[in-house]
């Protein structure tokens, strides 16, 4: 037990001798400097909504008002700038019978799907180049 | 100590970023430490403390003031260490030194005082380096920092009763290896008697 002892004040008196190691001169800087990082990249991707609380609020009580009006005020309007006869002729519009008939070579056809397969591949690529270079991790 | 600390948590967390410096200047030497002791290497000790204080400033919200601010810092430390090492695929040492080996005392400290201040320091903090991580950290904690056996059981989840018999090893180890570190001072020492 007093070897223990013993042991136990020379080991605290030799840790205490020796100390602590220490850290670079500019560590509280470089720590600083990466919480600001990590701070500035915190609000750069902030997800703000485009329409705000109130925006949405006013939004859902102006249609609200309206259709109650439409439905329940029994507002009497007379339609002249639209008749049932005009919506008549919607329904005997033939679309076939006006637009030309247009042959698509094959050629073009192709060109096109490889085109537009491309132009998505490039949309792709572009994307991820673009979320490496913002990626501050 | 840790109502000053407190005061500059409530501060960081009303977004004054520049009172977690007064934090990261009172405890860097010891996360610093703690991170070598673990690491064995100075550029990975000193990037992984750096991490630990970026981790501990986002967390600081969850920081409840349960225990110490200090002992909340050590066990995010000590477990940011384990992960860099588990990262580049190491593990921690177990004891390689024969802790039955008995050494004694007064030789030791004669041993010492032969030397010169820096090499005696050099000598202790080569001893102390040749320790297993585990031991380091424990003896680091309670010896410098002066944690209890409790709150070393905190930092390194454990029960506080294997850090006290991992405490009495790691005394008795570190007095084996520097016993052995000063083997020709120790001779010396007998021959000149």
């Amino acid at each position: 037990m007093e070897e223990n002892k013993e042991l136990d004040n020379f080991i605290r008196k030799s840790i205490k001798e020796v100390g602590l190691e220490k850290p670079s001169l500019d560590f509280n800087d470089l720590v600083l400097s990466q919480l600001q990082k990590s701070t500035e990249k915190n609000t750069i991707f902030e997800h703000k909504p485009l329409l705000s609380k109130p925006v949405w609020f006013g939004i859902i009580t102006t249609v609200i008002v309206i259709f109650a009006y439409a439905l329940l005020g029994n507002p009497e309007i007379e339609n002249i700038w639209f008749s049932i006869s005009k919506l008549n002729q919607l329904t005997s519009f033939n679309l076939s019978g006006s637009v030309p008939n247009v042959e698509i070579p094959h050629t073009f056809v192709y060109g096109f799907l490889i085109f537009t397969f491309f132009v998505v591949l490039q949309v792709y690529m572009v994307k991820q180049r673009i979320d490496k270079r913002y990626d501050l991790r | 100590m840790s109502q000053q600390d407190q005061h500059y948590i409530d501060q960081v967390i009303n977004g004054d970023t520049k009172a977690f410096s007064v934090l990261v200047d009172r405890y860097k030497h010891m996360v610093y430490t703690l991170a070598i002791k673990i690491l064995k290497n100075k550029e990975e000790a000193e990037e992984v403390s750096q991490d630990v204080f970026v981790k501990a400033y986002r967390a600081l919200q969850t920081f409840k003031g349960d225990s110490k601010f200090s002992t909340w810092l050590y066990k995010i430390a000590y477990y940011r260490s384990l992960d860099e090492l588990k990262k580049q695929k190491r593990s921690l040492n177990t004891s390689s030194i024969d802790g039955e080996k008995e050494y004694h005392l007064p030789s030791i400290e004669s041993g010492l005082d032969q030397l010169e201040i820096n090499e005696r320091k050099q000598t202790i903090k080569n001893a102390i380096d040749a320790l297993p991580e585990d031991d380091a950290v424990v003896i680091t904690l309670h010896y410098f920092e002066e944690l209890s056996l409790k709150e070393i059981a905190e930092v390194m989840n454990l029960e506080a009763n294997t850090v006290k018999v991992r405490l009495f090893r790691s005394r008795k180890r570190l007095a084996v290896i520097l016993q052995d570190k000063l083997e020709p001072e120790i001779l010396g020492n007998y021959g000149r008697k």
